[in-house]
């Protein structure tokens, strides 16, 4: 019997065995499923089970109408801002080599790991008076929150594409637009409509940025749930909307990921060290987008309680003072985070290398491209909903794992999960099966194989990708502020927490918190530059 | 075999030495240590601002041998809310923050087991009075009143409000800034004391005045936080706003956490006719029938006078135990207005929704 499996084995080494990456697979998406479908699932079940006619209510209340309108029409015109600006700066970035780029570029991306609350907060005291809130302030914000993520994304991807067809076309004589359009451009297109969807996900499930700027007058689909479930106890209502919400995200994100990423190349653009006024225009607006608020919040932070400059609100940190809704001094935050942010980014590595192992080795492209839509699902169901689907699915038998002090790590890690596959996903696919076959043919067994020549060409993505699920966890808010938690919140729940307290040394402890936080999102996204220039 | 009986012999003469007050310390420990390994563990679940002192919590624990973990979630709605949720869940135990809007419905999902305080003598009546069946157990009370900055008025040229009338007063065109009642809980207590104050007659009720406020330029923002730090002049932001919706006891937090916690006067002042009062309550949730001794236990050291205490500067709220004397930085800075507006808490229940609904439909 032994002898017989052994047999079949090695009779498939030479066209990579499926059957074991299959079930790492299966493992990968069993554990998206139960941390993310199940919870869900049983919020639907608990709102639509019993046939109580909240969807159709919901469908003819113009209230809800006007909501959903909001929603999309937010999402579409940032995505749309958030996408056009990424690419044009991308275009002017990429295949440039210029002393500090690596630094802005990580700058840039800090926002998206900061808690909306407290870069809410600084962003609106930069913004004129009427511009504070609704329609526009949303829509910043949200551009605000996502360019940097998207140009940095979008300039990596330009400058691995293949040199190739860009120098031919150059020698033809095609001026750098021309190269650029018929060129890279269409190369990139599935990574850009990778990162629309992303983008447009991320907005049309934006909580905090539109409660806080939106004002009463504009709320999401996402608030919505919130306040139907937790406000009005209409949990009906709140599982029919987010059952919705679900589908159409659900469906933008399949739609999505139709198109592979661009690939990989074997050999890319040489990078050109030269200044130019372009490449300097589409810095500055990079950084004075992302800057304006961040030196808002700084100079918050730096503004001592009782005016002047100073740095009373960092030493404050390892004080507690009563009435701040603490009872540890707000740097124990940093150990708490720290803590479960490893614990996070470990799981999610591991969970993510088995879902792209088992993409990358099957032998059907359809299960490839199944195991990444399955990766990113977890971004379908939205923060509120998750933690609701939580609350309801942990609590008592068969799975009381509500109180659990590993909770709050699993469910970072699932947040985390779509990030890191998207960095891992095409440096996997792209390493040339050749390789494998090779060692195959001279004996080596598949996952020797897979260790000796995959993860040494991976190992630098893969650190990449650590580093970014890192970030990623470390600014998680969502999950974290609508678990039921003990007196230990994360770091961006304690920011909230002081924020949301009157008097100046409270705030100016939130601040000094945020900066602390952001400094340290910035020197990890530099961390994996650094790795990244070294390469 | 010998051992053993000596040891049962040492707990009997231990457990002897609890009834009696002269007993030697020693043999107290032992019945401690003999408590505490023989009582269940339960929760304490709490919205997100609930804060003892520390130790205060770990006293009772040492007291009486039963360890408590406090747990917190959200705001005192969502609290309420995930507790419908998790019915049944087998980890609870006390829960702290019911408020007078959440009450009936509380009560209607039957949360709680009824338990009449050992303390209960000493609780403020009136607020007793709301949960006659001692369903829960009111454990303090605060007010949502209009604060006002008192030099922005002075150097505006004019007096304090006196009232809600005065808020669509020309004269305060422009200078207050209140927070949505659906997203919100003092901006929703500040609808319903306007509910209270005018009624809902159409013509003259609570809908004409809010109008004659939205004439009036008033401001409306989703939570505390942007109407106090990014609007309220007197907040950190420095707004332009010199009235804000906030709590009675906020000119007391504004002088302790200012750059002078001496201070004598404090930067701000409260508009005592626009309070409305908000009661909170503890109750013994339904599902662990195993350690009803030990929460009504921690029932009765909630309500006592140590965490009566305790709770007035972590949370700036007034005790429910009237053998507590108010904080003396309430006393000097705060109000606790005599008269607050309320309404009843199945009144609250049965029109919040459809309150929320207009109001977001006419102002929102």
């Amino acid at each position: 019997m032994d002898r017989t499996v052994r047999l079949t084995r090695r009779q498939k080494l030479g066209r990579r065995p499926p059957r074991g990456s299959t079930a790492l697979a299966a493992i990968g998406a069993s554990f998206v499923a139960l941390f993310t479908f199940y919870p869900f699932a049983r919020l639907a079940w608990r709102g639509l089970g019993h046939g109580s006619g909240a969807a159709q209510e919901l469908v003819r209340s113009p209230r809800i109408r006007r909501i959903a309108w909001f929603t999309l029409w937010q999402s579409s015109v940032s995505t749309a801002l958030v996408i056009g600006l990424g690419v044009a700066i991308a275009a002017c970035l990429a295949g440039r080599s210029f002393r500090g780029k690596a630094a802005a570029l990580a700058l840039a991306a800090v926002p998206f790991t900061l808690p909306t609350v407290v870069v809410g907060t600084a962003f609106l005291s930069t913004l004129p008076g009427e511009w504070r809130q609704g329609r526009l302030a949303v829509i910043s914000a949200h551009v605000f929150f996502n360019i940097g993520i998207t140009t940095r994304t979008l300039t990596l991807a330009t400058e691995r594409l293949d040199a190739g067809p860009w120098e031919a076309a150059r020698t033809l004589g095609a001026s750098t637009f021309v190269a650029w359009r018929t060129v890279t451009l269409p190369a990139l297109r599935g990574t850009i409509v990778g990162l629309a969807g992303l983008v447009a996900t991320l907005c049309l499930t934006s909580f905090g940025v539109v409660l806080l700027l939106g004002g009463p007058r504009y709320g999401t689909v996402e608030v919505e749930i919130y306040r139907q479930a937790l406000q009005l106890s209409r949990i009906d209502r709140a599982a029919a909307l987010a059952t919705m919400q679900f589908v159409a995200i659900g469906g933008l994100l399949w739609w999505a990921g139709r198109r592979p990423p661009a690939e990989m190349a074997t050999r890319s653009r040489p990078r050109v060290v030269r200044r130019s006024p372009v490449t300097f225009c589409a810095l500055t607006v990079l950084l004075a987008m992302v800057f304006v608020p961040v030196t808002a919040l700084v100079r918050r932070a730096f503004r001592d309680p009782d005016g002047s400059l100073g740095f009373v609100n960092f030493t404050n940190l390892s004080t507690v003072r009563r009435g701040t809704g603490l009872t540890d001094p707000p740097l124990r935050s940093l150990l708490v985070s720290v803590r479960s942010t490893a614990m996070a980014t470990a799981l999610t590595v591991v969970v993510a290398l088995a879902l792209v192992i088992g993409a990358t080795r099957a032998a059907r492209p359809a299960v490839r491209r199944w195991c990444e839509r399955v990766a990113s699902l977890p971004l379908a169901v939205s923060a509120v909903s998750l933690g609701l689907g939580v609350l309801i699915a942990f609590s008592g038998p068969p799975a009381p794992w509500r109180r659990s002090p590993y909770l709050l790590p699993v469910l970072q890690a699932v947040v985390c999960l779509p990030f890191v596959v998207r960095t891992l996903l095409p440096a996997f696919s792209q390493i040339p099966s050749q390789l494998s076959s090779a060692a195959a043919t001279l004996g080596a067994s598949p996952w020797r194989a897979w260790a000796t020549i995959d993860f040494a060409l991976a190992r630098r993505p893969l650190a990449l990708a650590t580093g970014l699920g890192a970030t990623v966890a470390l600014g998680e808010f969502g999950a974290a502020s609508l678990l039921a938690r003990p007196q230990a919140p994360t770091v961006p729940v304690a920011i909230a927490r002081l924020a949301s307290r009157p008097g100046a040394v409270v705030q100016g402890q939130a601040a000094a918190l945020a900066v602390v936080l952001a400094a340290a999102a910035t020197a990890l996204i530099m961390m994996t530059e650094h790795l990244r220039v070294d390469d | 075999m010998k051992f053993r009986h000596c040891l049962t012999a040492v707990g009997g003469v231990a457990l002897l030495g609890a009834c009696s007050s002269s007993a030697p310390s020693r043999t107290a420990d032992t019945t401690a240590a003999a408590a505490r390994a023989a009582r269940t563990p339960i929760v304490l679940l709490a919205y997100d601002s609930f804060v003892l002192s520390k130790g205060v919590l770990d006293g009772f624990t040492k007291a009486t041998g039963i360890p408590v973990k406090l747990v917190t979630q959200g705001d005192a709605g969502e609290l309420v809310n995930s507790a419908v949720l998790t019915k049944g869940d087998a980890e609870s135990g006390v829960l702290w923050g019911v408020d007078s809007t959440f009450l009936t419905r509380a009560e209607k999902e039957d949360l709680f087991v009824p338990y009449e305080s050992a303390n209960a003598a000493d609780l403020e009546p009136t607020l007793r009075a709301l949960s006659p069946k001692n369903e829960v157990t009111p454990v303090d009370r605060g007010d949502v009143c209009v604060n006002f900055d008192k030099d922005a008025l002075t150097k505006a040229g004019v007096d304090a409000p006196k009232s809600l009338d005065d808020l669509v007063d020309p004269k305060y065109r422009g200078m207050l800034v209140v927070q949505s009642p659906a997203t919100s809980s003092p901006g929703l207590a500040f609808l319903l004391a306007t509910i209270a104050t005018y009624g809902e007659d159409p013509a003259t009720g609570w809908t004409s005045f809010w109008t004659k406020l939205a004439a009036n330029d008033v401001k409306i923002v989703s939570g505390w936080t942007e109407a106090y730090e990014t609007w309220f002049s007197a907040g950190g932001g420095k707004g332009d706003r010199p009235l804000v919706v906030s709590y009675g006891t906020s000119p007391a937090a504004a002088v302790l956490f200012g750059p002078d916690p001496t201070a004598t006067t404090s930067p701000t002042g409260v508009v005592e006719s626009t309070c409305y009062r908000q009661v909170e309550f503890a109750g013994i949730l339904r599902g662990r029938p195993d350690a009803l001794d030990e929460s009504r236990e921690l029932m009765d050291f909630l309500t006592g006078p140590l965490v009566q205490d305790d709770i007035q500067l972590n949370m700036f709220v007034y005790p429910a135990n009237t053998k507590v004397a108010p904080a003396k930085e309430f006393a000097a800075f705060g109000v606790k207005p005599d008269k607050a507006a309320e309404l009843r808490p199945d009144a609250v229940d049965a029109g919040r929704e459809e309150w929320i609904d207009a109001w977001t439909e006419q102002f929102g």
